[in-house]
């Protein structure tokens, strides 16, 4: 906390948290030092190692921005995160969606995951990973690769609830040309509940549909930016003993994504 | 003056669909004869219609009335009837899918047709879609490569539909004992149908796509009854979904075709009904969306459209086009079913 007032500590220079900041003018402040604040990690480059420095450096919470993949030999480290808060923003997969999701459905487990995934070589591995939280996020735990195929524009994966019964995941990757401003993301949780929700970033598309026999809902649109709902979990995680699963799921979720890109190509 | 149909079998794809359908093609197309295999439902259909009926296929194939046979009966009397129709004289087959349920019959059958100059249709209903030939036209203007291909389906029980093209229900196919799917051979029998029997909708299409099959990645059947089975051809890889619940949601048909360049989106209608074409949307990689327009027409009118034009001399049979089609089929759902035989790929 910075003064006298209850406002907390935000440690950034990104301009999207900056900006986040700003619309947070009773609950926090900007601050230079990492000691007590919440730190922002932008999620580029080896963003883990700093990271790791904020843990070091007496950060109350972390927040990592929209990170890509995380190498295997970075992971250990990682999941040793347990004494401190880690949020983990990914804007294709925003918690207040997947609340409407998981409140569209009321409580009906999907019968089959179907998940395609589309983006330029840079961005492709980090839209499978958001596919595969998804498709964990609908099948309601984590999840194994069971089998998949990769071409030099394409991969496929089959996918099975880690433990107990669920529904079957598939997913369908595609590369596309050029640099791309994010990529398409877009996963049908398939039964007497249907989920449809679409996350074009080139389009600058969110869309969550759910239908059941008695029509289609759309939920509403976020106008709420991710880097500010990312802070306010932070700062509601502080009070919270409760801890986050974002960054374990995350590590899990860019597992998943490992093992299909690393399967043969033709 | 119309052509006279006969029409061989009298479960829910006649009475729901193509009765309904020949209905609106009243100009072209005359129901003279329905046959069913002992049932007595083709009774009841062909009073309506002031048309004769009969049990078997003997008494229709003898009716000199009719000079176009349309062959709705289950896939495993498809090739015989056919054999038949064509001994017989008629002039032109329709033969709803599959043509035939392997490689063999489906040459022999195809064999006999173009020796004996019977013209003959497959009722790939999305293939006659007015929406397929617009997707198709729009991959090859602007040449993006095809790079995956994913195929879902999500369906609830026909006879939603059926209530919407049809009355004096209900139209629930003839019973059949349930397999247990616990037997691996029943099981991969089972997928083997489902692919016979619904992912045959797009499979021409998709050998459009992706013509020499290379290999089934996965195959597996999905309870209550479904199945995800993905497999590389010509170097595109494909993914199919199938989900069938007892009551939810409208159907979902949907074909995506991932290029390099686009991604473009056929959402076809449910079955059955007549609500006009599929409609596509066509994304390009920098987020421009462009929808088509649905057609009036749907592919089950199309495909009958076909049928007269082709009795009235409007071009060739496609022999060698149904063949490959059906060649297709049956190579990857017999490859599916061995590989989920076998079990699961690790």
């Amino acid at each position: 906390m910075s003064g006298s007032t209850r406002q907390a500590g935000i440690c950034t220079e990104l301009p999207g948290y900056r900006a986040a900041v700003a619309e947070l003018p009773v609950s926090a402040a900007l601050t230079r030092s990492s000691r007590g604040a919440v730190v922002v990690v932008a999620g580029t480059g080896r963003w883990w190692r700093q990271a790791l420095a904020a843990r070091a450096g007496g950060a109350a919470a972390i927040v990592i921005a929209d990170p890509r993949n995380v190498p295997p030999e970075a992971q250990e480290a990682l999941r040793a995160l347990k004494d401190i808060q880690v949020i983990v923003e990914r804007p294709r997969l925003r918690p207040d969606l997947v609340a409407d999701a998981a409140r569209g459905r009321g409580g009906v487990p999907a019968g089959m995951v179907v998940v395609e995934c589309a983006a330029s070589a840079a961005e492709l591995d980090g839209v499978i990973t958001d596919g595969f939280a998804w498709a964990r996020v609908f099948a309601g735990g984590p999840l194994s690769l069971l089998s998949g195929s990769a071409t030099a524009h394409a991969r496929v994966a089959l996918l099975e609830p880690r433990e107990g019964s669920g529904p079957a995941v598939t997913l369908a990757a595609n590369l596309e040309a050029g640099q791309g401003r994010g990529g398409l993301l877009r996963i049908l949780a398939l039964g007497q509940v249907r989920s449809e929700v679409t996350i074009d970033q080139p389009a600058g598309l969110t869309r969550l549909e759910t239908s059941t026999e008695e029509g289609t809902m759309l939920a509403p649109p976020r106008f709420e930016s991710s880097a500010r709902l990312a802070l306010r979990r932070a700062l509601d995680a502080g009070s919270s003993n409760e801890a986050l699963s974002d960054l374990p799921d995350f590590l899990d979720d860019c597992t998943l994504a490992q093992d299909l890109a690393a399967l043969r190509r033709d | 003056m119309p052509w006279n149909v006969g029409l061989l079998g009298a479960g829910p794809g006649v009475a729901a669909l193509h009765l309904a359908t020949l209905g609106r093609l009243a100009e072209l197309f005359s129901v003279v004869h329905i046959a069913d295999a002992g049932s007595g439902r083709a009774r009841g259909l062909a009073e309506r219609l002031g048309a004769r009926w009969s049990v078997g296929e003997r008494d229709l194939l003898a009716d000199r009335d009719v000079e176009v046979v349309a062959v709705c009966s289950p896939p495993s009397e498809h090739g015989r009837q056919i054999m038949a129709a064509v001994a017989a004289g008629k002039r032109a087959i329709f033969c709803e899918k599959p043509l035939a349920t392997s490689r063999a019959e489906a040459d022999q059958v195809v064999a006999a047709c173009r020796a004996a100059g019977t013209i003959l249709v497959v009722g790939t209903n999305h293939l006659f879609d007015a929406s397929w030939g617009r997707a198709r036209h729009h991959l090859v203007a602007l040449e993006g490569r095809v790079q995956a291909v994913s195929v879902t389906l999500a369906l609830p029980p026909n006879d939603r539909y059926h209530r919407l093209v049809a009355e004096g229900g209900p139209f629930l196919p003839a019973r059949r004992e349930r397999p247990d799917l616990g037997d691996p051979a029943a099981a991969a029998a089972v997928l083997r149908q489902l692919l016979t029997g619904l992912a045959i909708h797009d499979l021409p299409a998709l050998r459009d796509l992706a013509p020499t099959l290379e290999e089934v990645v996965y195959a597996r059947l999905v309870p209550p009854i479904g199945y995800v089975v993905a497999y590389r051809a010509s170097g595109v890889l494909v993914q199919l979904a199938l989900n069938m619940i007892p009551q939810g949601p409208d159907a979902l048909w949907r074909m995506s075709i991932a290029t390099s360049r686009d991604r473009v989106d056929v959402d076809f209608p449910p079955a059955f009904v007549h609500a006009g074409s599929a409609v596509t949307r066509v994304r390009s990689t920098d987020g421009r969306l462009t929808d088509y327009g649905r057609d009036p027409e749907d592919g089950y009118v199309a495909e009958w459209r076909e049928v007269a034009a082709l009795l009235e001399g409007g071009g060739p049979v496609e022999y060698d086009e149904m063949l490959a089609d059906s060649h297709y089929a049956t190579d990857l759902a017999d490859a599916a079913s061995a590989l989920m035989l076998a079990g699961v790929r690790a």
